[in-house]
């Protein structure tokens, strides 16, 4: 069983493991002297700093100028160490002194990283990467300006040393490299993936933002530590200079122009920027000019970087031809998995797909986008907490029905919601519908969890779920979709499902990390189900494409096998149907009735109006943030009020005699017909 | 008393310093989304023109000034035409401009710093007199002053500008929602270049203000570029008062810092009001609005 099957990974492998394999071989047979060796630890100690940048920032998206910070913490842990208890403390103590001592420092600074994102993280760790260096240039005990030097003190001897020295730190640094590299493929990789993607895509997931953003901060510590420790052990010396706010910067620009997110990219990256610096000799003055035109370079051109750019420019599977789905009754191949886990892996290239594609999403109107602004409050983001632990994904939730009671909610003084109650029940299809800015999709936000209620609540059978969060909510096991997909682009379909099949497959972190036996087993199963979910779906043909690559309507029904893929006990679709090519439409309606038959309960908010009288139990019709109508299908069609809210009075008259099939409502504003119609003196 | 009076007067000029940074950042993002990380190597390259030309040249004041307005608003539009204006017109932001930002003040950093050699940071003279100003029971120096002064007439002429001209009018419209301004007719390109040049013009002034005060010094830069993000977290993001209120309450908190703990470490200072801050209120004293996902 491949289980190590990215492509884009077998294609780094080689180099990588060729490089190290060279540096191993090549100083031995040149027969080095002790200061270029010297040198060359340097460059290793260095290179594990990019390494864990690499896993905040490349993998977890979380942008951070500190690591120099956490590389200071550690060096200083294990010269001060290494000072004070010469004889005792041998590589081993001090390299895990170091990275304890980072790794705490590693999950303050992430502390932040909870309440705030983007550059204004940059800046907070920025700032460290500055102060980190100048306080210890003045405290007693880091030396003070002079920093520490072991070479002075005579109880100091490098226990290992000379070649095997130099084979050791080699060691640890392709241990670092291979670590990493399985940690991109394991699960915790695709949780840190999922949220560099979108946090809210992560919460609805029940990945928690809370727990994924310091297990990312202290992973990346790890190595910065240990890179520290080498350092101190080599050079026998650490003072502010080794740390200062340039090596952030130049590391960045490593990670940078290697290839952020990819597993040979920073080594790539810090082997140039720290070799240019050896190289450029006398002109070192001017590497500042180099590295930021570099950089300047390399962002606008190609910010993929080298590693991310080879990979994409030579991808090795062809193109398939996307022909237009045949229908809904095409026949289902029960294709076994097999041929998708041939690369499975998770290609970082995804641009953001939600925003690329935000000027389709016409429905966002301006209430909704208040309210999306507003959820990047930090207020609202700390208290995502909730997310599961392993396999607790939907166990132990209370199996009653879904009810929302009098909910309320306002933004600014405008009033969305008003009292709406509704209750969906396990194994039913419920339909909410309305015109645009009527609540429909607010609803839905309070109910996954995105927004709070100003008054009343959601009930899970007996418990409470509004206000925790959407972690908390995903984790008791009510799976939403986005109403513009919220997809990673640069993965394939089916990579797009193993992090929420993950979700209810129990298996602990190290295992999957380790690839024990639980965790080969788990993602095989991960797989499976993921095949399960694109087959149930209709979707399975496109397993293998780059995800950001497929027609618009497939890319919506991943959005709903990957709900599928949660095996919810309900689940909230957002508009599933916008978009969607008739026979896609089958499809959809295919799914939302397997659902309702696995006693799945169903909350379809939509406009699509043969859909959802094709679909729905019940419906419920809101107007203005209230609950204008409720009933089955057939009583809506027929009640005059529903009729008058959509389609003005003079329309209404007809669609009560008519049937309304085939008429799209909503896509206008109720309001927007003010033609006073004969009708009208009705109201 | 005295000591912590005069504490108060210089924290608040520094601050003032601050505040103008933060000014410029927030010109800056509100019309283009766009953090300049480069702000403070604006207010840094403005102060060593200010030391060529006065020190070294010994030309008049109007030149130390012109030069450094000048110098930082070409260097300003420069990057916003290199650097910046790529990634507007780009969908999907990522983190691209943050770094493009920090790369360009790097090359800045470097330019000067090899023009500069290896000459310590040296006084650069005011135009005003030495001699302190008795204010009770404390002297000031008449360049502190200036300081203040100049911020106060920044922050008046800018929202002068932001209410009653139609280029104003427009760039607040812009930070509304950028969608709905280039679709009357609002172009981009324009309000990004103008908000970069307005930035220029703050760091120019804010330069040749506080020359007098910090000398020529190098390293001066990126604590500038910090000291105005830690004036912006704490005053809010978005607002023009905002901005001088958190810088000026950065300046005071470091200045008594200084005096009561001790000086070499004032970054803690600054680390210790941003902790605050993002606990108590993170959205900053005077901000209303949230810190967009950036």
């Amino acid at each position: 069983m491949p289980l190590v099957t990215a492509n884009g990974t077998r294609r780094q492998l080689p180099w990588v493991l060729a490089l190290l394999v060279v540096s191993g071989i090549l100083p031995v047979a040149l027969g080095l002297s002790e200061y270029r060796l010297g040198e060359l630890e340097y460059v290793m100690s260095v290179s594990m700093v990019a390494v864990g940048l690499n896993i905040v920032m490349g993998y977890a998206g979380q942008l951070s100028l500190g690591p120099s910070a956490i590389f200071a913490v550690g060096g200083y842990t294990a010269a001060v160490l290494a000072n004070a208890h010469p004889h005792f403390m041998g590589l081993p103590l001090l390299a895990l002194a170091a990275m304890l001592a980072a790794g705490i420092l590693g999950i303050v600074i992430g502390v932040p990283a909870l309440r705030v994102g983007g550059f204004y993280l940059g800046m907070i760790t920025l700032f460290l990467a500055l102060l980190v260096p100048t306080i210890a240039g003045y405290l007693p005990l880091t030396g003070g300006s002079s920093g520490i030097s072991l070479i002075s003190n005579m109880g100091f001897a490098q226990v290992p040393s000379g070649m095997l020295l130099y084979e050791v730190t080699l060691l640890a640094l392709a241990a670092i490299i291979l670590l990493s590299w399985l940690l991109l493929y394991s699960r915790i990789g695709r949780r840190f993936v999922t949220l560099r993607s979108s946090e809210e895509l992560a919460g609805s997931l029940g990945i928690s933002g809370y727990r994924t953003k310091l297990l990312a901060f202290l992973l990346s510590a790890l190595p910065a530590g240990l890179g520290g420790a080498f350092y101190v052990y080599t050079q026998q010396f650490f003072s502010s200079g080794s740390a200062s706010t340039n090596l952030s910067i130049y590391l960045l620009a490593g990670c940078v122009i290697g290839g952020f997110g990819t597993v040979a990219g920073p080594i790539l990256g810090a082997l140039i920027v720290l070799g240019m610096s050896e190289f450029l000799g006398s002109l070192a003055q001017y590497q500042g000019i180099v590295f930021g035109v570099a950089l300047i370079v390399i962002v606008l051109a190609a910010p993929e970087g080298i590693v991310g750019a080879y990979l994409s420019s030579r991808r090795p599977w062809p193109r398939a031809k996307r022909s237009p789905r045949a229908g809904g009754d095409r026949p289902r191949t029960a294709r076994v998995v097999g041929g998708a886990t041939r690369r499975v892996g998770l290609h970082l290239r995804e641009q953001d797909l939600e925003r690329g594609q935000s000027a389709e999403s016409s429905e966002v109107d301006a209430l909704e986008r208040d309210s999306l602004a507003e959820r990047a409050l930090p207020e609202e983001q700390s208290s995502d907490r909730g997310g599961c632990g392993v396999g607790q994904f939907g166990v132990g939730a209370a199996r009653g029905a879904l009810r929302i009671e009098a909910l309320k909610r306002n933004f600014g003084g405008v009033t969305a919601l008003d009292a709406v109650t509704l209750r969906v029940a396990p194994g039913t299809v419920h339909a909410l519908i309305g015109s645009n800015g009527s609540g429909k999709t607010t609803t839905l936000n309070i109910v996954s969890g995105f927004y709070r209620a100003h008054g009343g609540g959601v009930w899970l059978g007996g418990t409470r779920i509004d206000g925790h969060g959407p972690a908390f909510v995903a984790c008791r096991g009510i799976a939403r979709t986005f109403q513009t997909p919220k997809l990673l682009a640069g993965a394939s379909v089916l990579e797009n499902l193993l992090g929420a099949a993950d979700r209810s497959i129990s298996c602990s972190d190290v295992e999957s990390l380790l690839r024990l036996p639980r965790g080969r087993r788990s993602y095989r199963q991960a797989i499976e189900r993921a095949g399960v979910a694109l087959e149930m779906a209709g979707i399975d043909e496109f397993a293998d494409e780059i995800a950001g690559e497929v027609p618009h309507g497939t890319q919506r029904l991943v959005e709903v096998a990957r709900a599928i893929a949660l095996e919810p006990h309900f689940v909230l679709l957002d508009e599933p149907a916008a978009g969607l090519s008739p026979a896609e439409v089958d499809l959809l309606n295919h799914v939302v009735r397997a659902f309702a038959a696995k006693g799945v309960g169903v909350l379809l908010v939509e406009h699509n109006l043969p859909v959802v009288l094709e679909l729905a139990d019940e419906v419920t019709v809101l107007h203005h943030g209230a609950v204008i109508a409720r009933g089955t299908p057939a009583e809506i069609v027929h009640d005059p009020q529903v009729a008058a809210a959509y389609l003005g009075s003079a329309l209404a008259r007809e669609s009560v005699s008519d049937k309304p099939e085939g008429v799209g409502i909503g896509t206008d504003s109720g309001d927007s017909v003010a033609e006073p119609g004969p009708g009208r003196e009705k109201d | 008393m005295r000591l912590f009076l005069t504490a108060v007067v210089t924290g608040t000029a520094i601050g003032c310093l601050y505040g103008l940074v933060a000014l410029g950042y927030t010109v800056v993002f509100n019309a283009t989304r766009v953090f300049n990380l480069a702000q403070g190597m604006l207010v840094m390259s403005g102060v060593m023109i200010c030391y060529v030309t006065l020190d070294v040249f010994h030309w008049p004041q109007a030149a130390a000034f012109g030069g450094a307005v000048g110098t930082s608003i070409v260097l300003s539009l420069l990057e916003e035409r290199v650097v910046v204006r790529q990634f507007l017109r780009r969908e999907g932001e990522g983190i691209g401009w943050f770094i493009a930002t920090l790369a360009f003040s790097l090359v800045i950093e470097t330019i000067i710093r090899n023009l500069y050699g290896d000459r310590a940071p040296a006084a650069v003279p005011s135009f005003l007199p030495v001699r302190s100003i008795a204010v009770g029971p404390i002297s000031i120096a008449p360049r502190l002053f200036f300081v203040i002064a100049s911020t106060a007439v920044i922050v008046v002429m800018l929202e002068i500008f932001y209410r009653r001209t139609w280029v104003g009018t427009a760039m607040r419209a812009t930070a509304e929602d950028p969608e709905a301004a280039s679709l009357r007719g609002i172009e981009p390109t324009r309000i990004s270049s103008t908000a970069f040049m307005l930035g220029g013009v703050v760091a120019g002034i804010g330069a040749f203000a506080i020359a007098p005060v910090a000398g020529s010094n190098i390293s001066l830069g990126l604590t500038y570029s910090l000291a105005g993000f830690i004036a912006l977290a704490v005053g809010g993001f978005g607002s023009l008062r905002g901005a001088i209120a958190g810088g000026i309450l950065l300046g005071i908190g470091n200045q008594l810092w200084d005096l009561y703990v001790d000086p070499r470490y004032e970054l803690v200072a600054g680390l210790a009001l941003l902790m605050l801050v993002l606990v108590v209120k993170p959205t900053g004293i005077l901000g209303s609005r949230q810190l967009r996902r950036v």
